[in-house]
C-alpha cells in the first residue's frame, strides 16, 4: 500500500542531500564551474558572430554527448547528419550567388517576386536539433548543465537567424527587424 | 607545418593516479574560474584524456593533430593499445 508521507519525505530528504552535496562536494562545484566556462565559449562565439566556431563547438559537444550521455543512438545519429546538412546549407547560402541560384529559379517559376523566402527545411532541421539538445535538460540537472544546453540551443537559433539574413540579403529583401540597418 | 607539429611528434603519455587526476581537475576549475586560461590549458594537457574523448579527437582531427597537441594520451593507449595511436 502506498505511503504518500514516506514517499514525499524521502524525496524531500534526497533534495536536502543534493543541495548539501552541491555545497560541500568540491568536485560538484568544479564540474559546474567547468561547464560555465565552456558555456561562455558558446556565448563569446555568438557575440562575435563566429558561426564557424559555433558549428565546431556544437559538433564537439554532440560527439561528447553521444559517447557519455546519449541513450537514443538512432536519434543521435540523425542529429549528426542534421548538423552536417545545416552547416552545408549555411555555408552555401553565405555565398549570395549560391543563395540566389537556389531560390530564384523557383521564385520566377511561381511568379513570387517580392515575397520573402524562408528556408523551411533549414528551420525544421534547426528546430529538431534544438529539440534534441533540449532533451538533455531536466529539472534534476544542476543549473550549469541546463545553462550549457540552453546556450547550445540559442547558438542554433543564432545560426538560423544568420542563415535567414544571408537569404534576405542575397535576394535583395530588406527587413525591418531590430538591429538591421536600412 | 604548424608550430605544434614541429614541437611534438611523439605522443605524450604520463601516468597519474586517480587522486592526482582528481586534484588536477579541481585545479583546472579554479584556474578557469580565476580567468587563468593559459595555466588551465597547460594543466588540461597534463590530465590524461579520457579514452573515448581521445577517440573523438583522433577521428575528427586526425592522429597527427592528436599527437601534436601534446595532450596526455596515457589512458587512451592503456585502453586501446599503442597501435591505436598510429592506426
Amino acid at each position: 500500500m502506498l505511503n504518500e508521507d514516506r514517499f514525499l519525505s524521502s524525496l524531500a530528504s534526497s533534495e536536502r542531500l543534493k543541495q548539501e552535496a552541491e555545497k560541500i562536494c568540491p568536485e560538484r562545484k568544479a564540474y559546474s564551474e567547468i561547464l560555465r566556462v565552456i558555456t561562455k565559449d558558446f556565448s563569446t562565439a555568438m557575440k562575435d558572430k563566429d558561426y564557424a566556431s559555433l558549428f565546431e563547438l556544437e559538433k564537439l559537444a554532440q560527439e561528447h554527448d553521444a559517447i557519455y550521455h546519449s541513450v537514443d543512438k538512432e536519434k543521435t545519429l540523425q542529429t549528426f547528419a542534421a548538423m552536417d546538412m545545416l552547416k552545408q546549407q549555411f555555408m552555401d547560402c553565405s555565398d549570395p550567388e549560391k543563395a540566389r541560384s537556389r531560390f530564384i529559379p523557383n521564385i520566377e517559376r511561381l511568379n513570387m517576386q517580392g515575397v520573402r523566402m524562408k528556408d523551411k527545411a533549414f528551420d525544421a532541421t534547426a528546430n529538431s536539433i534544438c529539440g534534441f539538445i533540449n532533451s538533455f535538460k531536466s529539472a534534476r540537472c544542476v543549473p550549469a548543465e541546463n545553462g550549457f544546453y540552453s546556450i547550445r540551443s540559442d547558438a542554433i537559433k543564432a545560426i538560423q537567424k544568420e542563415h535567414q539574413r544571408h537569404i534576405d540579403q542575397a535576394l535583395g529583401f530588406e527587413t525591418k527587424e531590430r538591429g538591421l540597418s536600412r | 607545418m604548424s608550430q605544434a607539429e614541429d614541437v611534438r611528434r611523439e605522443p605524450y603519455m604520463k601516468y597519474y593516479s586517480h587522486e592526482e587526476i582528481n586534484k588536477m581537475c579541481l585545479k583546472v576549475a579554479d584556474l578557469l574560474a580565476s580567468d587563468k586560461h593559459e595555466e588551465a590549458d597547460s594543466l588540461l594537457k597534463e590530465i590524461p584524456l579520457l579514452p573515448k574523448s581521445a577517440e573523438i579527437m583522433k577521428r575528427l582531427y586526425g592522429k597527427e593533430h592528436m599527437i601534436a597537441s601534446g595532450i596526455n594520451l596515457y589512458e587512451a593507449v592503456q585502453e586501446y593499445g599503442e597501435e591505436w595511436l598510429y592506426a
